[in-house]
């Protein structure tokens, strides 16, 4: 079977509904929705958290209600932070190390998003998050043996505390803008990964996020260390259920990449279409630290997410690689911001962007080269493609150049499906439909390539998920 | 409608005059030597085609803003050349016509403590039309230049081209340059691209000059100069080229 035959044959298979339905779940706090000073007080008396972790969500708290809400970006007045539940767990279900503990009822939620069949392949740990609590957690022993530390972030302040105390929310500090604050005040649940020196994890770690319970927040807190040497690659994807009233999620990855060592974060984000995506992610790299950035957002019906690297380290060298796919309601705001601190250091920036249906795709990047980063270098590339008449496609990249010996380079290009390259397609016997997709595959190819199998399959069932009916 | 370009008029005016118009299917050249704080209204007529050229020297105001329409089949050539200290220069161009044109080049020379800000955009409001946006700046001792273009491509603009380029030549340690070369794209059947670099001289272009006994301030001139030079012999006025390549030697 040829590989557009094949392609075509899962499509028709493809159900989108899967992921439009949640399961019905009894939650067993009752916790009201809407925010508050006890609130925060009772999430973190629940996790029975020590004294300053208390005393940091307070006082990211208080940072919240001082910061107003950015005056660029998306649209984000049909927010309404009282209606937003802020911290939910499902019942007893806490981690487990096989699969077959699992209640029923959340694996089949993980069947349908494909978890199983990635567990089955060579992922190697899989950490997923239902509902704010991680429910399935396994890590292949000589991992373990080699004082890797993969755990959900609740378990890791329990049991690594003077770690997680050392670096977190030192990377994205509350102040940072509002929705930093408000991660602070509310975080629950979120991996914890450390590597030690010279331990190269060969396997990608993998978790999957899934939010369930109409109008809540997701606010999970990843926290990455990899020591001197050390390498690693994790990757997590999202989606979460469609309901009628607007969730929120706003995340927070930080990274530390440090001397030598070496990192690539993969994620796919697919929230459902009524979910605000407002996500942090940041990476502080060292001497001849490499870090990657692989993502794509495709759900939410706002999302406003630029991966940060700071590159403190001589040599240091940061790669991003992106897809957004706007469609209908959709504003897909992304881009990177790249900080160049420290000489010799180099970053690659690579975006493609699809809009259709009247879909908004935005670049918003930042390059900034401080003083006496001598003898950097960044080259950016921004690719849009616009589906249609009412799609936009928007390209603000911001250059702030302070030193002299760098050699920056930023190219972006905006078009669409050329007339000459669908006819050659459809001469060929394939349908318009049909040659459409094929060039929007081949437009994000480089991209889709640096995905592990399982999510490079997944990310194009989604991109011919919505690639559906785009003629007529 | 379409009337036979006749005349080429070029004169030099002291921007006094707040509305320039050419009539339709008419050419004309001006070369702006503006003094005050002005805000200057442009009308490029159908069919009618415009040299403007805009010398933006220390005697100007610290503001400028041009506002520029340009009608079915209408040209218009501009060139910004800067050498001022402190100036914002805001400049919309809207291309109203079908098959409208705007070809848009800014020399930029930043010297001492130079602080300019470089607003251009160009609006496509009609099909078919084109926009072609190049800068090219050098920056020497402390000066910042910001160049913030924008291609706004509005939803009826179909079959329309869009290009903004710039180029930066940092010369000094403590120069800077900021940009965000802007891409606002409201419909499908486009083209629309940018491109921008900035770049210092490569130490190896310096060593190859001076193995050939040319002094280093010598090299960094004939490269500074090499580097101008395409955008400068586009100017229409062979008087304004000399004058410029005098300057930025000079200014070097």
């Amino acid at each position: 079977m040829s590989k557009q035959a094949q392609t075509l044959d899962y499509i028709e298979k493809l159900n989108k509904d899967v992921f439009d339905k949640g399961n019905a779940y009894e939650y067993a706090k009752g916790v009201k929705r809407g925010l508050s000073e006890a609130l925060v007080r009772q999430i973190s008396s629940d996790k029975g958290e020590p004294a300053w972790m208390l005393e940091h969500r307070l006082r990211s708290l208080a940072e919240f209600y001082a910061k107003p809400l950015p005056r660029w970006g998306i649209d984000l007045s049909g927010l309404d932070f009282d209606k937003i539940l802020y911290y939910a767990r499902p019942g007893e279900i806490k981690n487990r190390q096989d699969w077959n503990d699992v209640p029923e009822d959340i694996k089949r939620t993980f069947e349908r998003l494909g978890i199983p069949e990635a567990e089955k392949k060579v992922l190697a740990g899989v950490g997923a998050q239902y509902e704010s609590e991680v429910v399935y957690h396994s890590l292949k022993k000589q991992w373990q043996a080699q004082g890797v530390i993969f755990e959900d972030m609740d378990v890791a302040l329990r049991e690594h505390e003077d770690l997680v105390k050392q670096y977190f929310m030192k990377c994205v500090p509350y102040s940072d803008h509002k929705f930093a604050a408000l991660h602070g005040a509310v975080w629950s649940g979120g991996t914890f990964l450390y590597i030690p020196k010279g331990v190269k994890i060969t396997m990608p770690l993998q978790a999957y996020f899934r939010m369930n319970a109409p109008s809540m927040g997701q606010f999970e807190h990843t926290l990455m260390i990899v020591e001197e040497g050390a390498e690693g690659h994790y990757i997590e994807g999202c989606s979460a259920p469609k309901y009628g009233s607007q969730a929120l999620h706003a995340g927070c990855v930080e990274i530390f990449v440090k001397k030598g060592a070496r990192f690539r974060y993969s994620s796919v984000e697919n929230w459902s279409k009524d979910t605000y995506n407002l996500n942090t992610k940041r990476g502080i790299v060292d001497e001849d630290g490499i870090i990657e950035w692989v993502g794509g957002n495709m759900g939410s019906c706002g999302t406003m997410l630029y991966p940060c690297s700071i590159l403190r380290g001589r040599r240091a060298r940061a790669d991003h690689l992106g897809i957004a796919f706007a469609n209908a309601g959709q504003v897909q705001d992304t881009g990177a911001k790249i900080i160049h601190a420290a000489p010799d250091t180099t970053s690659t920036v690579l975006m493609k962007s699809i809009s259709k249906g009247g879909g908004v795709s935005v670049y918003r990047g930042l390059l900034k080269i401080l003083k006496g980063a001598k003898g950097a270098k960044s080259q950016v590339r921004c690719d849009a493609l616009i589906l249609d008449e009412i799609s936009r496609s928007n390209t603000i990249p911001d250059m702030q150049i302070a030193e002299n010996d760098v050699s920056i380079g930023h190219e972006a290009r905006v078009g669409k499906i050329g007339e000459q390259e669908l006819f050659y397609l459809m001469s060929r016997g394939l349908s318009e439909n049909e040659a459409i997709a094929m060039v929007v595959n081949g437009f994000i190819e480089p991209i889709i390539k640096e995905l592990p199998l399982e999510y490079a399959v997944e990310m194009n069932k989604l991109i011919e998920l919505e690639m559906e009916g785009a003629i007529g | 409608m379409q009337t036979t370009p006749t005349q080429l008029k070029s004169k030099t005016i002291s921007a006094t005059q707040e509305l320039l118009s050419v009539a339709i299917g008419k050419k004309a050249q001006i070369i702006l030597t503006a003094e005050a704080q002005h805000t200057i209204l442009c009308d490029v007529a159908e069919s009618a085609e415009l040299n403007l050229i805009r010398l933006i020297t220390d005697a100007s105001a610290p503001g400028e803003t041009l506002s520029a329409t340009v009608q079915e089949n209408g040209v218009l050539n501009m060139w910004e050349i800067i050498f001022t200290q402190n100036a914002t220069i805001e400049t919309t161009i809207h291309l109203h016509g079908v098959r409208a044109r705007i070809h848009h080049r800014s020399i930029i020379f930043g010297t001492g403590t130079t602080n300019i800000t470089l607003l251009p955009t160009a609006i496509h409001h009609a099909p078919e039309t084109s926009s072609k946006l190049d800068a090219k700046i050098i920056v020497k001792d402390s000066a910042h230049v910001r160049y913030n273009g924008m291609v706004d491509m509005r939803n009826n603009a179909r079959g329309s081209e869009g290009h903004l380029e710039q180029r930066a030549l940092i010369l000094s340690d403590t120069a800077k340059v900021s940009a965000i070369p802007g891409l606002e794209i409201g419909t499908n059947d486009v083209r629309a691209s940018h491109a921008a670099s900035m770049t210092r001289i490569d130490q190896d272009q310096l060593f190859y000059a001076a193995s050939r006994g040319i002094t280093t301030e010598s090299a960094v001139y004939m490269i500074a100069e090499g580097f101008l030079k395409p955008l400068i012999h586009t100017i229409p006025d062979q008087k304004l080229q000399k004058m410029l390549i005098k300057k930025i030697a000079e200014l070097l």
